[in-house]
């Protein structure tokens, strides 16, 4: 069997078919991410008595459970209690869940265990000085946080969010365990018949590898522009 | 229906899931080693900017962090007997640990020739030229001088890269190795009791990522060593 690239241009037209399915759902996962997972690190930075306790201890879980698994355990404990609903009131409908919606959340829990770790670093890191200086103009504890001390926080953080949101999207090629059609399956599918199944691979590698460049340097113009990279890389080179 | 979710089946299933263990340790392992090693080599070029491998290594970086580790997975799997057979191979009784340990390979050293390289220009150039100037040649200062200040600082991420493979390993079930989560797989359609399976696996990955980042924790600590207290 030898490689023929003709197979690999249509599993690159079916897969891009389903292009939007794999950026919605990583996009859509990744910003509902970040704003549960800046209340999290917020409410782990202020200490809320009992919420500061639980949201560690869910943190430290979720950060050692693979994405497989979390889309695996996300399906069953969500299908599982429609089932049984389903069975109780004879209704078939109530079982019938989108698999994308489980796959969406799965993708938000992943990520938001992700964005909260990376927020909190960056708020321990902004210094107590500026929480000070804005209660001593008069600011309330949520207003300094929200207004003087997350701002600082996020514009450090925007490097390792950007490269969380790439990890995000190439997680996102899991989408096939839910027997979900995205990019990846797309193409898959599309060669089941002739078992083409490296040059459907490589075409979603190409796409994945174009998609990654392309918001690599978005997310460099991005950091450019907020001042945090100055764009020239500094020449030192040890080849005298 | 029974119940939603039998806790004992959960204990019963630890058993099983522990003997396949070694599997995604070996993986790790293994990836760990040999990905280190290649990417040691990929950042000597990157770094010394040998002509045209340097730019084989950047595209070869790009092409690792830009690609999905399950589509890079399916590549090495699909693509290897396929070259074999071209130069006249028997292909057929490969072992799939082998595809599994090729590809989690190429991943990490992707990963880690970026780390080794940020960590190699965060040495001062001058060490560097200090070593030439005492008739080092330029394969000994690198080694003797640059690798081991060089380490130090790429320790931090190295550990966050090795707990990034452990949960990685959970894809290599998807060519069909039985490793913890292929086993998972394996119980849970034997006992019909698949979220229990899942959750008893996810918890060998919890203990085993808390255990690991203890441990790195603890290196990281030894090797701050003769540095200034207040810089850690």
């Amino acid at each position: 069997m030898n490689f023929k690239w003709s197979y690999v241009v249509m599993a690159f037209l079916a897969a891009m078919e389903k292009y939007n399915v794999t950026m919605s759902l990583s996009i859509v996962s990744f910003i509902l991410a970040l704003v549960l997972g800046t209340l999290i690190a917020v409410i782990r930075a202020f200490r809320v008595p009992l919420l500061h306790r639980i949201f560690q201890v869910l943190t430290v879980i979720g950060k050692g459970i693979p994405i497989v698994l979390m889309i695996y355990i996300v399906n069953y404990s969500i299908l599982k209690p429609l089932d049984y609903f389903a069975n109780k009131y004879n209704n078939p409908q109530l079982s019938l869940v989108d698999k994308y919606w489980l796959l969406l959340i799965a993708f938000i829990i992943f990520g938001t265990i992700n964005v909260t770790e990376v927020i909190r670093g960056a708020i321990a890191g902004v210094s107590a000085g500026q929480f000070e200086a804005a209660y001593s103009i008069g600011m309330k504890k949520w207003q300094a946080m929200f207004r003087v001390v997350l701002p600082q926080a996020i514009k450090t953080s925007v490097p390792t969010l950007c490269n969380n949101f790439i990890g995000q999207l190439k997680y996102t090629s899991m989408a096939s365990l839910l027997s979900v059609t995205d990019v990846t399956n797309a193409a898959i599918i599309s060669v089941k018949t002739s078992y083409r199944f490296l040059e459907a691979y490589m075409a979603l590698a190409i796409i994945y590898w174009i998609t990654c460049i392309f918001f690599e340097q978005i997310f460099n113009y991005i950091e450019r522009k907020m001042g945090i990279t100055t764009g020239k890389k500094k020449r030192r080179s040890f080849a005298l | 229906m029974g119940k939603f979710f039998d806790v004992s089946e959960v204990f019963k299933d630890f058993w099983p899931l522990i003997k396949k263990f070694p599997v995604t340790l070996e993986i790790v392992i293994f990836a760990t080693l040999f990905g280190l090693l290649v990417a040691l080599v990929i950042a000597w070029f990157r770094v010394m900017g040998t002509p045209i491998l340097s730019q084989i290594s950047a595209v070869f970086i790009s092409f690792i962090r830009g690609t999905p580790m399950i589509i890079q997975l399916y590549i090495v799997y699909y693509g290897i007997p396929i070259i074999l057979d071209n130069m006249g191979y028997e292909t057929r009784n490969i072992d799939k640990m082998l595809f599994v340990i090729v590809a989690y390979s190429l991943n990490s050293a992707g990963f880690y020739a970026e780390i080794i390289r940020g960590a190699i220009e965060a040495v001062p150039i001058g060490q560097f030229e200090a070593s030439l100037s005492i008739g080092m040649t330029r394969l000994k200062a690198f080694f003797r001088v640059i690798i081991p200040q060089a380490i130090r600082i790429a320790m931090p991420s190295v550990g966050v890269m090795i707990v990034g493979v452990l949960k990685d390993t959970s894809m290599a079930f998807s060519i069909g190795l039985i490793d913890l989560t292929g086993q998972a797989n394996v119980l849970g359609a034997a006992s019909y009791r698949r979220l229990e399976a899942y959750v008893a696996s996810a918890v060998i990955f919890i203990l085993s990522t808390i255990l690991l980042e203890f441990c790195f924790r603890y290196i990281e600590k030894k090797y701050t060593y003769g540095r200034a207290v207040n810089n850690i």
